[in-house]
């Protein structure tokens, strides 16, 4: 109720400020852009748009730190919006950029299927997208930049499996929130890879919204259901929810058990240290935010990229801790 | 002094609600596994941080007003403290002293705007979240801030046997009682109760409610706050959602525990009372076979329920 108030406040003062800025910019039609960037001292610096999820998230205040650093080095001018959690903030958002004559767009999506449009109407000014870390169904991007979630639950399985060994066992999941896009696409590739191993059996799958507090909740609930030893390991979609899970089962005796978080953070890595948590998946989102610029800035440059840039997920786990920093 | 009416009913209006809770109780108890000490005290244990918040709501409540900021204020002050800590050397106490602070401060704007500029308290209070959460962004510059553990001893717990007696469940006691003793055996308390029930008649009657009405968003500030030192105690960590949603499980257990969204009725007791019946309908829910999917729907149903039955129950007393 609050948030889509709000969005509606957002969307309405949104929308007055970007008919007015496509009447003030627009007047003079597409070709006014480039020619006024002309102008203004020999073309000093393309300017790139990106429009992110939301700002609330440390993983995309990573990606746009990543960005913001990687424009210093190539001297370009960026602006980063924030899509504020709502599908229509970030179509808005990136009308407004369009309008404002960005020379490239990054995009990352927060819905796959709800970001088509946004593609659509860059696509029809002619300005290239670069889709980061999510992809889009629809529309023409130049490049995907990213590792997809679903490989990112392919990465926790093949841990997982490691991990136990060829006995197996029972393995209890802790899911994000319920239908978001990590969570239904981490999970599909974790399914994938463990429905061809019969000697694990997922026993028992909870959501807890990616939160600690939830992951509390549903854990403290698990060690009143199953005995300790029984339960060989926990897998968790995210490390926040990973480590509490970790907390609870260390607090009542579970010593044996292994947790599998999941996005690298600097709270994993501690625990990876520590051997509370056994493994995480690594998404480096500072390098994912670089490398997409890098990829708009040589699209613009007439330099497109010749196919998806796809960024490594390694586990990290005590072996290779110290090579990798985390993610936020 | 208008004290609320029907203070002292019979027990037949508390029927309906004894009836609903007794079978909500009776499926706990039908719950295996959920009637033994050790996830009784656990259940407790993780209801105290919200129960903290919902004594502030509940204040907020009887006088009248109404407070959406709370998640967001427990979010910037679990910010302060974790900013404090890592950044600035802070020791553990000027870091809580910094964080009551910042709660107590947003108390008292949003209690500025609603009884002094009459601004309506659900948009002052939602536009005090959209500051609120933009401020802690910048507190923690987008970052998340882990392994905070200076708290952690708040969280520590005793065990007596096979039941866990933790330090959060002693901050809610405390935190009971002052707030039980505050609104019902101080003449602060009393007049917060008449100004919630008719503020027009009140302030006739010479109390001054707007002065009322600004300490008790202070008091539902510093609550927020204390809560933002609980979540750090219990998991050391403070990003920019941190306590998302919190103001609606705060304003839920009010409502389930009888605490009227009119103002003037209800109790801090009856909040805790409805928290601790939230988190044992959710604890009830992870315990049996019923999958994850249904307890979203089931925990909207309960507190519907509870506010339809509470309605009922009160139907009579205008007559």
């Amino acid at each position: 109720m609050r948030n889509e108030r709000t969005g509606r406040t957002g969307l309405g003062a949104g929308m007055i400020v970007a008919v007015v800025a496509m009447v003030v910019a627009g007047c003079g039609g597409p070709d006014a852009n480039p020619g006024a960037a002309g102008d203004s001292a020999t073309e000093r610096a393309i300017r790139i748009g990106a429009v992110l999820p939301t700002f609330g998230h440390p993983f995309f205040a990573a990606q746009k730190r990543g960005m913001e650093t990687a424009a210093r080095e190539l001297g370009v001018d960026l602006e980063v919006r924030d899509g504020k959690d709502d599908d229509r903030i970030q179509l808005e958002q990136v009308e407004a950029l369009l309008s404002r004559g960005v020379a490239a767009l990054v995009f990352c999506p927060r819905n796959q299927d709800a970001a088509v449009r946004a593609v659509e109407v860059a696509n029809q000014e002619r300005v290239p997208v670069v889709a980061l870390n999510r992809r889009v169904n629809g529309g023409e991007v130049v490049a995907y930049v990213g590792a997809d979630d679903r490989e990112a639950g392919r990465a926790q399985a093949k841990a997982l499996l490691e991990a136990v060994g060829p006995e197996g066992g029972k393995v209890l999941y802790l899911l994000g929130t319920q239908g978001s896009s990590p969570q239904v696409e981490r999970m599909a590739g974790f399914r994938e890879v463990i429905e061809g191993c019969p000697e694990i059996t997922i026993v028992d799958a909870r959501f807890a919204d990616f939160r600690a507090d939830q992951a509390k909740a549903v854990m403290m609930a698990w060690v009143q259901r199953y005995a300790p030893g029984e339960i060989r390991a926990i897998v968790a979609q995210n490390d926040e929810m990973a480590l509490s899970a970790a907390e609870v089962a260390r607090d009542e005796g579970w010593s044996e058990v292994v947790v599998i978080g999941c996005d690298g953070t600097e709270g994993a890595f501690a625990a990876v240290r520590s051997g509370l948590l056994r493994a995480t998946v690594l998404q480096d989102a500072a390098d994912q935010g670089a490398k997409a610029l890098r990829v708009a800035v040589d699209t613009v440059k007439g330099n497109p990229p010749t196919g998806d840039v796809l960024t490594p997920l390694p586990v990290i786990d005590q072996a290779n801790v110290d090579q990798y920093r985390p993610s936020y | 002094m208008e004290r609320p009416k029907g203070w002292h009913p019979g027990l037949l209006r508390w029927l309906p609600v004894v009836l609903l809770a007794g079978a909500v109780m009776w499926g706990v108890w039908r719950t295996p596994g959920f009637l033994t000490a050790r996830h009784v005290s656990g259940v407790v244990h993780l209801a105290s941080l919200v129960g903290v918040l919902a004594v502030g709501q509940s204040v907020v409540l009887i006088g009248g007003g109404f407070d959406l900021s709370q998640g967001a204020t427990l979010g910037l002050s679990a910010a302060v403290a974790a900013v404090g800590l890592r950044d600035l050397g802070w020791g553990p106490v000027a870091a809580a002293v910094a964080a009551l602070g910042c709660g107590g401060l947003v108390g008292v704007v949003n209690g500025v705007f609603v009884a002094y500029v009459r601004a309506n308290a659900f948009v002052t209070t939602l536009s005090m979240t959209l500051i609120v959460r933009g401020l802690t962004f910048l507190v923690l510059g987008g970052r998340e801030l882990g392994g905070l553990r200076a708290f952690e001893p708040l969280a520590a717990s005793l065990r007596v046997g096979e039941m866990r007696l933790s330090g959060l469940m002693a901050i809610l006691g405390v935190v009971a009682i002052v707030g039980w003793v505050g609104m019902r055996c101080t003449v602060w308390g009393q007049h917060l109760y008449a100004t919630g029930g008719n503020a027009e008649a009140a302030r006739l009657a010479g109390v001054r409610t707007e002065r009322l009405r600004l300490a008790s968003f202070a008091v539902s500030g510093l609550a927020a706050a204390l809560g933002g030192l609980l979540w750090l105690a219990s998991f050391y960590t403070a990003n920019a959602r941190t306590g998302e949603g919190y103001e609606l499980l705060s304003i839920a257990a009010c409502v389930v525990g009888g605490v009227s969204l009119q103002g003037g009725r209800g109790s801090v007791l009856g909040a805790i009372g409805g928290c601790l019946l939230l988190q044992a309908v959710g604890a009830m829910i992870n315990l049996t076979e019923l999958p994850g999917e249904y307890a979203t729907l089931t925990n909207g149903l309960v507190i519907l329920v509870f506010a339809a039955v509470d309605a009922l129950a009160r139907r009579g007393e205008r007559r």
